[in-house]
């Protein structure tokens, strides 16, 4: 039932238009890389019912320019939410992406929301889901921490604090290595 | 000269182990009917040195296509490598651990940075780039694929590319190709029974 918790948006992956029409292309210009306002950023991150877990970005090989964030969100109220929009302080500009194989090729989507069903968790981790980072306006390393505003369809924030840190150390979930993984087919 | 090849590949999945239930606790591996060559072509490592098919031979590779600007997916596959390489030096001599080849896609991005790239995992990495003109003979010559996508308004192009890892033998030839995610434990087992098996082989021609 993952499908549904996709609301994506195929055409912003530009160079896709084989698998994609001309129609869908143009339906998400309207809501091309979304950013967020950082005014917000500081209501409802404990109040509402969605909560933030196991927040972490990998340490990116320098240069790199483009950086993952990793979380598992929670919706412990009645109701159905969904992420529409992230933003961070220390980046140009964040995203809501998906990596996906399709027939064998990588290809990354960037949704427009992401469905957080009543009662239920979502994880954004790698191989995934992913909030994608663009620009950091300083290097990132190892400890540092990452400022996350997950904007939600209700207009509240969550506010979620990432921990920088090595790939394959400690894994945000407890478990040794990557060899585990707890999504059920 | 690019030439799509279409590998004759039989298809199908080695399952070592228990449990099956998830897709970790198997390899999704495929191997061609019989060992493809590799095509010629001309690239440069990250240190510079032309990286032709002759350094191919002698040793076992796992080769993976990406881009450095690749956030999600090809610093995990490289990292998932990295796991795979530690679980083999419990099970093969160091001599016989396979050369790691990383082929960046998006040559104006990925020169730059490349060597510290590739460092970050590990520094006997080898990162691989060029002209796409060869990267298309490489990438096509493991049966791979990579696309570079229109610039968008900010100038940003996503790069997609083909997501396995490449096994190629002593023999310079593809031997197998894996689709991560890699269960480390399980695909260095793989790899050292496909190390025995090809000694094996040499032995008995
Ligand atoms: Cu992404």
């Amino acid at each position: 039932m993952t499908s549904n918790l996709y609301k994506t948006c195929l055409g912003c992956l530009t160079g896709t238009a084989m698998i994609l029409s001309a129609q869908t292309v143009q339906a998400c210009e309207a809501h091309a890389f979304l950013t967020t306002q950082t005014a917000e950023a500081k209501t409802a991150s404990h109040q509402g019912p969605v909560m933030a877990m196991d927040a972490w970005v990998p340490v990116a090989p320098p240069g790199v320019k483009a950086h993952a964030a990793y979380l598992v969100l929670m919706n412990h109220g009645a109701d159905l939410r969904a992420v529409t929009a992230v933003h961070s302080p220390q980046y140009a500009s964040a995203a809501i992406h998906a990596s996906q194989v399709k027939d064998g090729v990588n290809v990354m989507q960037h949704l427009a929301q992401v469905d957080l069903p009543a009662g239920s968790s979502v994880a954004f981790k790698p191989h995934g889901l992913h909030i994608m980072l663009m620009g950091p306006k300083k290097p990132m390393a190892q400890g540092d921490t990452v400022d996350l505003a997950l904007t939600l369809d209700d207009g509240t924030t969550v506010a979620v604090k990432a921990e920088v840190r090595k790939r394959g150390a400690a894994a945000p979930m407890n478990h040794g290595h990557m060899g585990h993984d707890h999504k059920g087919s | 000269m690019v030439r799509r090849r279409v590998l004759s590949l039989a298809a199908f999945v080695l399952a070592f182990g228990l449990g099956a239930s998830v897709g970790w606790a198997e390899i999704r591996v495929v191997e061609p009917d019989k060992p493809e060559t590799l095509p010629a072509f001309a690239l440069s490592d990250h240190k510079g040195q032309p990286f032709t098919a002759e350094r191919y031979k002698g040793h076992w590779s796992l080769t993976t296509i990406g881009f450095t600007s690749c956030p999600d997916v090809c610093p995990f596959v490289l990292s998932n490598i990295v796991e795979v390489i530690s679980q083999m030096t419990l099970r093969v001599h160091p001599d016989k651990l396979p050369q790691v080849v990383f082929v960046g896609v998006d040559p104006g991005r990925d020169a730059p940075v490349m060597a510290d790239y590739v460092a970050h995992f590990d520094p006997k990495f080898i990162g691989v780039t060029g002209p796409h003109e060869e990267l298309a003979k490489l990438v096509t010559g493991i049966d791979g694929f990579y696309r570079i996508g229109k610039a968008k308004k900010d100038g940003d192009y996503e790069v997609q590319h083909s997501a396995s890892v490449i096994v190629t033998g002593p023999d310079g030839q593809v031997h197998a190709k894996l689709s991560p995610p890699l269960d480390p434990g399980k695909v260095a087992e793989y790899l050292a029974r496909k190390q025995i098996a090809y000694a094996r082989a040499q032995r008995s021609n």
